[in-house]
């Protein structure tokens, strides 16, 4: 076996032009699949990591749900891309006709009581004229209204979240004003000063620290970006106060919470508000197998790269053959096995695999940390989808690593195959009369 | 030990049949030093072919010590090439991007020896033909001569019964022509080895203790008497 490395390493050496050509082929395959699967890698860690950040005894409750299981999903994949789906003003986003037969709020007492539960929150945003003394003109935000206590319960699901100037929302709030960082500067407010939403004045009450961090799901947009308001006062802004973006339940340590989330649900349902209630794990697993679609499918078009560069080592393996069949002949009047010939060219075009592999998984790194990178930066810079930013960490796992190597030596071998068996195959004589 | 019965052998050339062989007999004993001779065409080369198990003939037989080579399978086949015969060529037929040493290690290779065994018997090979400072050269940079006494030396690696050589001085001048026929005789002189060597100079054949002519595919004479 060494013999036949050995062997191949010296036979790719004399055509060392060829053999280059034949390795960068296989390189831009294995380094775009490699880094789309980093990439890809990346994302459904960093979206596992929030979710157990939030625990998995949570239940997240979305409006809507006539059909809880799509609809979640549907919601979960929204959210996933956030895409800048323009928000009416004042219509929030429950689905249209969500509980118009009766008027009613979000039970959040009633599930605040219930005994499986620990702790609930709620969250409605909403888009809003924006104005303050320190701007001209007005701008249309987004403002988020949060049950009190929402930060210190779910903190996993303000990743980043620290107040830097004055405090945060407290119960019993009334027109309070919390706002992430930059809006703050785009205000030109401090603590204390004051902001017109829609019609009423809110007090700045706090500022938060500017931060980087980000995450998928999240309702508020950029923390940097945030406006948040006690929950109640946006049903004063913009009435129906069944509406809601978001709740969060935890259940009690030891409960199961797949039935806990049928108990949120119905309670919800009494109130007269369709809900979807689904467990963290079960969201974090269908985003996940979503995310796991996208990448199965841009890996499929990446690797036709890798099938150009497997036909690329097919075409050197042929030529080297034809070239070599004198040699061949040579090795056969010497004695040399049909076997032998073909573990010789096997392990020939599998080492144009493997060095294709190993170079190409180095390329695939740089350019997954790149690509990841430059796209998160590209999220953070479009402020509307900057919650995903953190999202595009690659992760360049070892059994990757291994795994493109050792895929990339059986393409390679896969791909000498037949000009192997053809060399293994020639008639010894006929192979000598070779010119 | 080496026996051809009714050897016929056609070569196609598109539509064209070209006979080569049309029905050869021939004996070899162990130790003998046998020349065929015959112009060009006569099919001396062929009969050599299938006699070292390189080609199978359509039909007749050749046996070696009794077993038939064409009843073999492939693989026991090239063992035969292996270990029992060893083929010197016209045009010596190295890997041109191995040194001496290497292609003279390559029959080993395909044996599964060490690569110190391997080294060693090379190295003595080497040196048995008057090469032992030649040993990382390549072939392309030795005089043709040289390069046939590696091309024996390889031949002679497996330490096979036979040598079977195919117009072995044809690529050289004359000076070094008669030394190669000279390190060929001694070998069949001193060690016992089997000689057959395809060639149509005289003065090569004079050296054989059996001269055996072909014409159009056929043995026409068969002696150990001069011409």
């Amino acid at each position: 076996m060494l013999d036949s490395v050995l062997l191949a390493f010296h036979n790719l050496r004399t055509r060392p032009t060829r053999a280059g050509l034949t390795i960068l082929g296989v390189v831009v395959g294995v380094a775009a699949v490699a880094a789309l699967v980093a990439i890809g890698q990346g994302m459904q860690r960093s979206v596992q990591e929030q979710f157990r950040a939030i625990g998995y005894n949570t239940v997240v409750v979305t409006p809507g749900g006539a059909d809880a299981g799509t609809s979640a999903l549907g919601a979960a994949a929204d959210r996933f891309s956030s895409l800048p789906t323009p928000v009416p003003r004042g219509g929030g986003t429950g689905f249209p006709g969500a509980a118009l037969r009766r008027a009613t709020s979000v039970p959040l007492d009633r599930i605040r009581a219930l005994p499986e539960v620990v702790r609930a929150g709620v969250i409605r945003t909403e888009t809003a004229f924006v104005t303050s003394p320190g701007m001209s003109g007005l701008g249309v935000l987004r403002v988020t209204g949060v049950s009190a206590g929402i930060f210190d319960d779910f903190p996993g699901y303000f990743p980043g979240f620290a107040v830097d100037q004055g405090r945060g929302l407290a119960a019993g709030d009334g027109r309070a004003l919390l706002l992430g960082s930059a809006v703050a500067a785009d205000l030109g407010v401090t603590v204390g000063s004051t902001v017109q939403i829609e019609d009423q004045e809110f007090t700045v009450v706090g500022i938060l620290a500017s931060t980087t961090a980000s995450g998928v799901g999240i309702t508020y947009g950029n923390l940097n970006l945030a406006l948040f308001v006690p929950i109640e006062q946006l049903s004063t802004l913009f009435g129906s106060p069944e509406r809601f973006t978001l709740g969060l339940v935890e259940a009690r340590t030891g409960e199961d919470v797949e039935r806990v989330a049928e108990v949120v649900r119905t309670t919800f349902t009494e109130s007269g508000i369709p809900v979807s209630a689904v467990t963290t794990r079960e969201l974090s697993a269908r985003i996940t197998a979503v995310l796991g679609g996208m990448q199965a499918t841009l890996t499929a078009i990446a690797a036709v790269a890798l099938l150009v560069g497997a036909i690329g080592v097919m075409n050197t393996m042929y030529t080297s053959v034809l070239e070599r069949t004198r040699h061949i002949g040579v090795m056969k009047a010497v004695g040399a096995k049909d076997r032998q010939v073909l573990g010789l060219y096997l392990v020939e075009s599998g080492l144009l695999g493997l060095l294709g592999g190993g170079v190409g998984v180095g390329v695939g790194a740089a350019l997954s940390g790149v690509v990841g990178a430059s796209v998160g930066r590209a999220f953070e810079a479009s402020g509307e989808l900057a919650s995903l930013a953190g999202t595009f960490s690659p992760r360049m796992e070892a059994w990757l690593v291994v795994g493109a190597l050792a895929g990339s030596f059986l393409l390679g071998a896969m791909a000498g195959a037949l000009p192997a068996l053809r060399a293994a195959r020639l008639r010894p004589v006929e192979a000598l009369r070779h010119e | 030990m080496l026996e051809a019965r009714g050897l016929v052998r056609t070569y196609r050339l598109g539509r064209a049949e070209v006979p080569a062989l049309r029905g050869v007999d021939l004996e070899i004993s162990e130790g003998e030093f046998l020349a065929i001779m015959g112009p060009s065409g006569s099919g001396k080369s062929t009969l050599l072919n299938l006699l070292g198990g390189l080609d199978l003939p359509d039909a007749g037989v050749v046996r070696y010590r009794g077993v038939e080579l064409s009843r073999q399978s492939r693989e026991a086949l090239a063992e035969f090439r292996g270990r029992k015969v060893g083929f010197v060529f016209q045009t010596f037929n190295l890997i041109p991007t191995f040194s001496a040493l290497r292609n003279v290690e390559l029959p080993l290779v395909f044996q599964g020896l060490s690569r110190r065994e391997r080294r060693r018997r090379a190295e003595e090979g080497l040196a048995q033909v008057g090469l032992e400072s030649r040993l990382r050269h390549r072939p392309g940079e030795l005089s043709g001569g040289e390069q046939q006494r590696v091309a024996i030396a390889r031949a002679l690696v497996a330490d096979p019964e036979v040598l079977l050589c195919d117009e072995p001085t044809g690529n050289l001048d004359s000076a070094s022509g008669a030394q190669i026929m000279e390190l060929l005789a001694s070998l069949n002189r001193e060690r016992g080895i089997t000689l057959v060597v395809v060639t149509h100079e005289p003065e090569v054949a004079r050296l054989a203790g059996r001269r055996v002519l072909m014409r159009d595919g056929r043995i026409v004479s068969d002696g150990s008497g001069e011409g």
